[in-house]
């Protein structure tokens, strides 16, 4: 049985070596799913603000910093507010802010001080970001400097001692997705191929049972898919995703790898066209990946989102990653369960693409 | 040379209608990309929260009654024990307690303070939460003193329902993959079924049958872009946009198809085969797609990113499209419509050029 293994791997990775740019291709999807996404994530972050800055007192420089604590602004000092006005209007920035002449001289005083804020108010999520932004650098700098404008307290507890930022969390959620597409695509590929060029047939007139095909084609695929999952590894570490233990990180990894590239398997072998598998790949991939929890838990999510979620694998295996690349556990079902999960899609895959070839290669009325 | 274009045109169209495999290649990334955002407006509305009240004094009441009605998050009133079972359950995204002398105390800032215990999963959702603590307890009114105030300063008429938003965007993908897929399939075509031959002994000119394939992909593209719209339109995605508005939204619609056909019709002279461009034509939609700012504004991007927008045709496309669309003018409409005009100029002059360039290999 090893031989005949070792034997359909071979083939495998001959036949894709026989055809590099097709190959190459198909191992690149997962790092242009990546840097796709990540072009998406960038649109996420911090909003780009043009600070006019009117008055040079201490009171405005500590309310720039209060803007800047908030987390919220990309802020850019630009010299006058019709300057400013300018690069709002011609998309260049979100917002503008402008600290008035006097504004230190009026806090020190005790007197209502103002500030302007300019908003492209392109719609009501974006804009409510930006408002809010402003209320909470507000708030953070009367709570410093003009305590009694501030009628209720407010502090903030922290459940981790480190907040992981917005871009790394998305990428790795972004890296499973990557390996889920890249998974799809190589194991859906790999089985599909034997159909659509017609080496089923060999395969079929071969002493090997569905066992040893199976073996070798989940090996070969999953070497390939491993290759991709290593360029999308690369560009999420580069996006800021903090490496932990090298050793679980990289079994978690293969771990989930394997998940995927087994269903990929299942899916060739019940499609038995490359033409089907490869949009279909990228397809799920995407609706799949909002279904991960990419912004944060999808408990948060409604009732149904969250059940949906949790019919696919990609839901407890983001868990897995995030669990061993940020420390912490995202997913209210159990460590053990999710693993039970993943184990389960795995082993129902296989058994799914070795059924397939089965019938495929049974005899029909003493006829292949 | 009108007789050559209707001719290719009624061919390359039927060419669509009866083929499903070019309709599903047409239709798969908006459809995706709809699905989402559908999926994305989920994940992204307001977070749970448990509310616990500690005091019974009226400022105690009022700072509750307003935490529990914020729009910013979903509270929940909650017993301390229960709010404590529900954020180990990750049924919410942290803890609202109002203690007991709330709004009280030797000096208003060292009062007892509204607690927020959070899991900081990510800065993302965390920021959300510490944004909106804050804004929620700017509405207590109870006595304060003087402080900073924001005088706020909208460019939009009002603020876009954020669907209706990302609609748009989805129309722009959908033009701009039924442009690229159409045309391109209609070219890809003539090398699969041999006909290049002929088309290379006809006597027409190569910038009819360029022109002819490039308006089957306009047509076609079209259709689905205005069936998507009008089904936004019924909806209410868009508001209430005036006929003129509709009319100009139509030409900014065709162009961006014009503009993604003579893509299609240049990328088939290089691929030739429809395994290639198929997939080709989703990545190379999706890149264009993202690098124009894709479902964001290219104002939250950064400078190189916004930079390279700047070259995209999309980008006008979609500038214009949500001006008229959904905030009832659009300032740079000319300049939108300029850049795509020019675009389809060098589409157009291109695509004679590379199809003869690949004829006659």
């Amino acid at each position: 049985m090893l031989r005949a293994t070792i034997a359909v791997l071979r083939r495998e990775l001959w036949s894709g070596a026989a055809r590099p740019l097709g190959t190459l291709l198909a191992v690149m999807v997962p790092l242009n799913f990546l840097i796709l996404m990540a072009l998406f994530a960038l649109s996420g972050g911090r909003a780009n603000v043009a600070l006019v800055l009117q008055d040079r007192g201490p009171y405005a420089q500590r309310f720039v910093q209060a803007l800047t604590a908030s987390d919220t602004f990309a802020l850019h000092p630009v010299a006058t507010a019709k300057q400013a006005l300018a690069l709002v209007r011609g998309q260049d920035d979100v917002a503008m802010i402008v600290v008035p002449p006097g504004f230190s001289r009026q806090i020190a005083a005790g007197r209502p001080a103002r500030v302007g804020m300019t908003l492209d108010n392109l719609n009501h999520d974006f804009a409510e970001d930006a408002r809010r932004g402003l209320s909470l650098a507000v708030a953070d700098f009367e709570r410093r400097y003009a305590p009694a404008a501030q009628p209720v307290a407010w502090s903030v507890r922290l459940a981790y001692p480190r907040t992981v930022g917005f871009l790394p969390f998305l990428a790795l959620s972004i890296l499973t997705a990557a390996l889920l597409i890249g998974g799809l695509l190589q194991g859906g590929l790999g089985m599909a191929r034997e159909w659509e060029a017609g080496t089923i047939r060999e395969l079929m007139l071969s002493p090997a049972g569905a066992l040893p095909v199976l073996l070798g084609k989940l090996s070969a695929t999953f070497a390939l898919a491993l290759v991709g999952g290593l360029f999308a590894l690369s560009g999420a570490l580069l996006l800021g995703v903090p490496i932990g233990g090298v050793l679980p990180s990289a079994g978690v990894l293969l771990a989930v790898l394997l998940v995927f590239v087994s269903i990929g398997l299942a899916l060739g072998a019940l499609l038995r066209s490359e033409r089907l598998v490869l949009p279909l790949s990228f397809a799920v991939g995407l609706p799949l990946f909002f279904l991960s929890g990419p912004f944060g838990p999808m408990e948060w999510s409604s009732p149904g989102v969250l059940l949906l979620a949790r019919l696919f694998p990609i839901y407890y295996a983001n868990g897995l990653l995030q669990r061993t690349f940020f420390g912490y556990w995202p997913l209210a079902v159990p460590v053990g369960l999710a693993v039970a999960v993943l184990l389960l899609w795995t082993v129902a895959a296989l058994a799914a693409g070795g059924l397939s070839y089965r019938r495929a290669t049974a005899p029909r009325g003493g006829r292949w | 040379m009108l007789r050559v274009v209707l001719a290719v045109l009624r061919k390359d169209l039927g060419l669509f209608w009866r083929s499903p495999a070019v309709v599903a290649v047409t239709l798969l990334p908006p459809v995706i990309l709809l699905f989402t955002l559908l999926m994305e407006s989920a994940a992204v509305g307001s977070l749970p929260v448990a509310l616990v009240s500690q005091g019974k004094t009226a400022a105690s009441r009022q700072v509750t009654d307003v935490l529990a009605t914020y729009p910013g998050f979903r509270a929940q009133r909650l017993d301390p024990a229960a709010a404590a079972r529900a954020y180990d359950r990750l049924d919410v995204a942290g803890i609202l307690t109002v203690p007991a002398d709330v709004g009280q105390g030797p000096a208003h800032g060292q009062s007892p303070a509204v607690t927020l215990t959070v899991r900081n999963f990510n800065a993302d959702f965390t920021n959300d939460l510490l944004r909106d603590l804050p804004d929620a307890l700017g509405h207590v009114a109870l006595p304060r003193s003087a402080g900073v105030a924001v005088a706020e300063r909208d460019l939009q008429p009002k603020d876009a329902d954020f669907l209706g938003f990302q609609m748009v965007a989805v129309l722009v993908l959908l033009l701009l993959q039924a442009g690229i897929v159409n045309a391109g399939m209609a070219a890809v075509h003539e090398w699969q079924s041999g006909t290049v031959k002929e088309l290379l002994l006809a006597p027409a000119p190569a910038l009819a049958l360029i022109v002819g394939k490039v308006l089957a992909g306009v047509v076609a593209a079209d259709v689905v872009g205005i069936v998507l719209g009008g089904l936004s339109l019924a909806a209410g995605f868009f508001g209430h946009p005036s006929p003129g508005a509709l009319m100009l939204s139509f030409l900014v619609m065709t162009l961006l198809a014009a503009v993604g056909s003579g893509i299609g019709v240049g990328m088939a002279s290089g691929m030739r085969s429809f395994e290639r461009l198929g997939p080709a034509s989703m990545l190379v939609s999706f890149y264009l797609f993202f690098l124009a700012g894709g479902i964001a504004a290219v104002a939250y991007l950064p400078a190189w990113l916004r930079a390279l927008a700047g070259a995209i045709p999309n980008f006008y496309g979609m500038d214009a499209l949500r001006g008229l669309l959904l905030y009832g003018a659009a300032p740079h409409l000319g300049q939108d419509v300029l850049v795509l005009a020019l675009w389809l100029v060098v589409v157009l002059g291109g695509g004679p050029w590379l199809l003869r360039r690949s004829l006659s290999r």
